[in-house]
């Protein structure tokens, strides 16, 4: 009787006790959409056997509670990429070296500088490896933006009015397009050009930039403006890469969340790692030029949807593993503290977070991902989308791109202030 | 005329040449490529753009001016509207290029004003039945195909694109200054409209070039720009107009005085003629990260120079000699005007060298540029008379030199601006090599302050952006340090959405006092005259740039509908 009752009792404590627990293994169904009226509901459910709660970093909750953030989620994918890129990552191995007192590396020649399978989290120096991994060629050796466009979305009454870009991105270290790794004398790591095409009052602006390879970050970059409106190229001031980019919300700083290397900052630290909620599988189409000026231009934003700046409803977010990377920018930088999610086994971000010069929270970066094939058969992971929200101000300018890697006939020459100046016609 | 129609000709043959191509191409019907991977990016294959703009201009002058009797106050000085089209198609293998852009005026009260003053004044009277002047909407309004095609050039690559070629009616561009032209002498300027208030683009005036740029990176690391100007431009198109024919931006105390009435223009002359080609080459490069660069330029002078009327034997004619003037030399050929003279756009010769680079330590981006000018010719003489500077020409070896500082300053933290602020200061100096006084040199023709050694400029302007770029004050000041007065400009830009954009600007001056004065009584053309004033106004030594401008402060509305 006694061996009923205890066994009774034990299996009713077990209920009280195990109840909890067995509803956050109950495992949350893929399709399910993440948002403010399901969120108490799912955020102790699991998903792929992680705890949905866990999987919503930074700011992703109080987003999700306060502002309309939808999450879709769908199951996760691997994203191999480029075997090149991986080779040289392995090759890198024996030939790169860092060196603790500046921060600086050395001996790079292609793929990743460190491979993230050999990262600790107790190497105080993680951080800055990690970094420089996302500094290299991570999705081609030469980035076509192709259709690129900044529509300028507030929070409370939508799309206020759209920039359109041409932008090309060229590296001449690291190429794994089929020619030579390095092109030039080895001293430029890469150029850009970026001119603004729509509208007709800031069309023909634009900006060709020289970054050069040197790991200590002091050779400042080489920057030059073309004004249209004065038929003439104007040399900027070498620190533009904190400077916004025309009236966007977002930095050339945050070109692809983080585009500084290293040792531009302060400090840049490895807090974490954990598994988010992403965008690794942003549709194929992002810029749709059937409905251009429309809204329906940008499918994977959800424009109509207030605050309209955010992901649009087909987009599906996944678990990716990450790396959680803190940055403190040089002192006259907008920001104070930078941080970035970055998948943990290539230099992919899918998420940051800014902070003010008064330490509070003032912009998030949501990137949308996907795979390209390049036209010389590379396998890239890129961007397509990237929402940059300043919460200060309620507004975001969200880029969307049918972005390119490796596009066929682009060489160093095409990548120039005369190219610029042509573009700019 | 049969120039004038010539250049219709040329233009004609030019724009069938260009509609031919287009008309005549089976792959013009081709559908754009609808394109997630297609190439191109910019411009897809046969991709054919158009944009451009509405707009329209009101001028509102802030002070009365004594050339005319009433109180020109708060009276409109220009109520303009413009249209104009930009259009691109690219081929693949060519680049076509077209600006179209139409200009219409309605009469202001102002302008009414000033074109009563014409005609009661001895100009106006000189030209009873003679010819129509004082036609003051005729220098504003499109009234010329040339006009209306402002650009018109096709784009193409030679050579795997190491040669590319730049045919046609088109703007090209040296030098760094702002402003003020040092290296930017290819083409001259129309000052006519809207002094230099606007961006350049809109008044410099376009040429006919076949403008060449060789890529030679590879080899030397820079490129080879040289350019010909076969001279099928018009005669208008060359040299600066400094509204000679009058209007609201004639220097003061010439409102109401056209001067074309007993001047004219002269594009035949010898050391001058827009028949003669004009060429330029530039070696552009960079040391280490210094950019710079290195051009000769055979252009035309771009202020007119006056080449006085000569009597019988040799002296000043006739009308020189009621104003005063009591020597008068022919430049090179004598004047085909017989009343006072011709302005003329003489040859000149420049050689340039410019420079630029970023300073980490200070932050900024420094800029130089150097021109030295052989034989620059100046007005000169004749300084208490009513025609100072109407001697004749004198040339000068002359050194044009630029500096420059800009620098960002962040001020979002004090101001609110939403990214740092391009602020630059920039000095400028015309220095006459071998000046002497007893040259008695004038800075320009009709105003008696001699040219000094040094005519230094210091400019300081800053640009601010709020809300995203959708609010966009500017502040520009300038002075004379050489002679006095100067320049000031606030403006604000208002960014509504993709279509339309406001720019309210005042324009203001101020001058040291040495304005030249309007003369009370008509001794001139017509003899003794007290109905009207003397169109040339008091004799003085004094009054300089900044004093020619010395009442004209304004304030100016602009309004873009963009697409």
């Amino acid at each position: 009787m006694y061996k009923k009752v205890l066994v009774t009792s034990l299996v009713s404590l077990g209920l009280l006790v195990g109840g909890p627990l067995s509803a956050t293994a109950e495992e949350m169904p893929e399709g399910t959409i993440i948002s403010a009226e399901n969120l108490d509901k799912v955020i102790d459910m699991t998903f792929e056997g992680k705890r949905v709660g866990d999987m919503l970093p930074g700011k992703y909750e109080w987003m999700i509670r306060n502002h309309h953030l939808k999450i879709p989620v769908r199951h996760s994918e691997p994203v191999p990429m480029d075997p090149k890129y991986m080779e040289w990552t392995q090759k890198s191995k024996e030939t790169v070296k860092f060196n603790p007192s500046d921060r600086t590396v050395s001996g790079w020649e292609a793929g990743m500088f460190f491979d993230p399978q050999d990262i600790k989290m107790d190497d105080p120096h993680a951080g800055d490896k990690l970094i420089w991994n996302l500094r290299g060629p991570t999705y081609g050796a030469t980035m076509d933006l192709r259709h690129i466009s900044w529509v300028f979305l507030d929070a409370h009454k939508g799309m206020e009015r759209i920039q359109r870009w041409w932008a090309q991105r060229y590296y001449m270290e690291g190429r794994l397009d089929g020619g030579p790794i390095s092109e030039g004398d080895g001293t430029i790591l890469q150029k850009t050009v970026l001119v603004a095409t729509y509208p007709q009052d800031i069309k023909g602006l634009g900006i060709f930039s020289i970054r050069y390879n040197d790991p200590t970050a002091q050779t400042p970059d080489d920057t030059w403006a073309y004004l249209k409106s004065v038929r003439r190229a104007r040399r900027l001031t070498g620190n533009a890469w904190m400077d916004p980019i025309g009236g966007t919300v977002q930095l050339y700083d945050d070109w692809d969340i983080w585009d500084a290397v290293p040792t531009k900052y302060k400090s840049t630290t490895l807090i974490g790692r954990q598994w988010i909620f992403a965008i690794a599988h942003a549709p194929l189409m992002t810029v749709d030029l059937k409905y251009k000026n429309t809204i329906q231009e940008f499918p994977a934003v959800g424009m109509d949807i207030p605050p309209h700046f955010f992901p649009a409803p087909q987009v599906q977010w996944e678990p990716r593993e990450v790396w959680v990377i803190e940055g403190i920018p040089p002192d006259e930088h907008p920001y104070s503290k930078k941080t970035v999610w970055m998948e943990v086994d290539y230099p992919r971000p899918y998420y940051g977070e800014a902070l003010d010069q008064n330490g509070k929270f003032w912009k998030s970066f949501i990137f949308q991902n996907r795979r390209d094939v390049g036209d010389d058969g590379y396998l890239a992971t890129m961007p397509v989308v990237g929402h940059i929200i300043d919460w200060k101000a309620e507004f975001s300018t969200t880029w969307s791109s049918n972005m390119k890697a490796n596009p066929a006939g682009v060489e160093a020459d095409d990548v120039t202030l005369k190219k610029l100046i042509s573009i700019a016609r | 005329m049969k120039k004038y129609n010539n250049n219709i000709l040329k233009a004609a043959g030019f724009l069938l040449c260009f509609g031919g191509t287009v008309a005549t191409s089976s792959v013009m019907a081709a559908e754009s490529p609808a394109c997630d991977t297609c190439s191109g990016g910019m411009f897809e294959d046969w991709d054919v753009r158009l944009s451009g703009y509405a707009r329209t201009y009101f001028g509102l002058g802030l002070e009365d001016h004594a050339e005319t009797p009433e109180n020109d106050q708060f009276d409109f000085t220009m109520a303009r509207g413009t249209l104009l089209l930009d259009w691109g198609l690219d081929t693949g293998w060519a680049f076509f290029k077209m600006i179209n852009r139409y200009d219409r005026e309605l009469e202001t009260d102002y302008i009414d004003s000033i074109k009563n003053q014409t005609s009661l004044n001895p100009s106006g009277a000189l030209l009873q039945g003679t010819a129509i002047r004082g036609q003051y909407l005729d220098q504003y309004n499109t009234d010329h195909l040339q006009e209306f095609f402002r650009e018109y050039y096709v784009d193409f690559g030679l050579f795997d694109d190491k040669l590319t070629v730049r045919v046609g009616k088109q703007q090209l561009v040296w030098g760094e200054s702002d402003f003020f032209q040092a290296m930017d002498l290819v083409h001259g300027f129309d000052y006519r409209w809207r002094l230099f208030f606007e961006d350049n683009q809109d008044w410099r005036k376009p040429l006919f070039l076949v403008n060449f740029n060789l890529d030679l990176y590879d080899e030397l690391g820079g490129t080879l720009n040289f350019f010909v100007r076969p001279g099928l431009d018009r005669d208008d198109d060359v040299g600066s107009n400094f509204n000679i024919e009058g209007g609201r931006w004639i220097p003061h105390p010439y409102r109401g005085v056209d001067f074309t009435a007993f001047t004219q223009y002269n594009a035949d002359h010898t050391d001058g003629s827009q028949d003669d080609p004009t060429f330029g080459v530039r070696w552009n490069s960079t040391i280490g990260s210094i950019g710079y660069s290195v051009a000769y330029l055979r252009t035309f002078n771009p202020a007119p120079i006056m080449n006085p009327a000569q009597g019988a034997g040799g002296g000043p004619s006739g009308t020189s000699a009621l104003f005063g003037v009591t020597e008068q030399f022919s430049f090179g050929e004598v004047a085909q005007n017989p009343v006072l003279g011709d302005w003329i756009y003489p040859h000149i010769n420049v050689f340039g060298v410019s420079a630029n680079g970023y300073s980490a330590t200070i932050d900024s981006t420094l800029s130089a540029e150097v021109a030295f000018i052989p034989n620059k010719p100046f007005n000169f003489g004749s300084l208490r008379s009513s025609l100072p500077g109407w001697s004749g020409v004198k040339t000068k070896d002359t050194l044009v030199t630029m500096f420059r500082i800009d620098k960002e300053f962040k001020l979002t933290k004090w101001l609110g601006t939403n990214r740092p602020s391009l602020s630059s200061v920039q000095l400028f100096d015309t220095w006459i090599l071998d000046h002497n006084d007893s040259d008695e040199i004038v800075e320009f023709a009709s105003f008696g302050a001699q040219k000094r050694e040094h005519t230094a400029y210091l400019t300081i302007f800053s640009l601010l952006n709020f809300k995203r770029d959708t609010i966009n004050p500017t502040f520009v000041v300038g002075t004379d340090l050489s002679n006095g007065g100067g320049f000031g400009i606030a403006a604000v830009e208002f960014v509504f959405g993709d279509d339309w954009r406001v720019k309210v600007e005042a324009d203001l001056f101020w001058s040291d006092g040495d304005e030249k004065k309007t003369a009370g009584n008509g001794t001139g053309l017509t003899g003794p005259c007290t109905t009207c004033l003397n169109p040339l106004g008091t004799p003085e030594n004094d009054a300089s740039l900044f004093d020619w401008f010395a009442d004209d402060n304004q304030l100016v509305l602009k309004i873009t509908r963009q697409f």
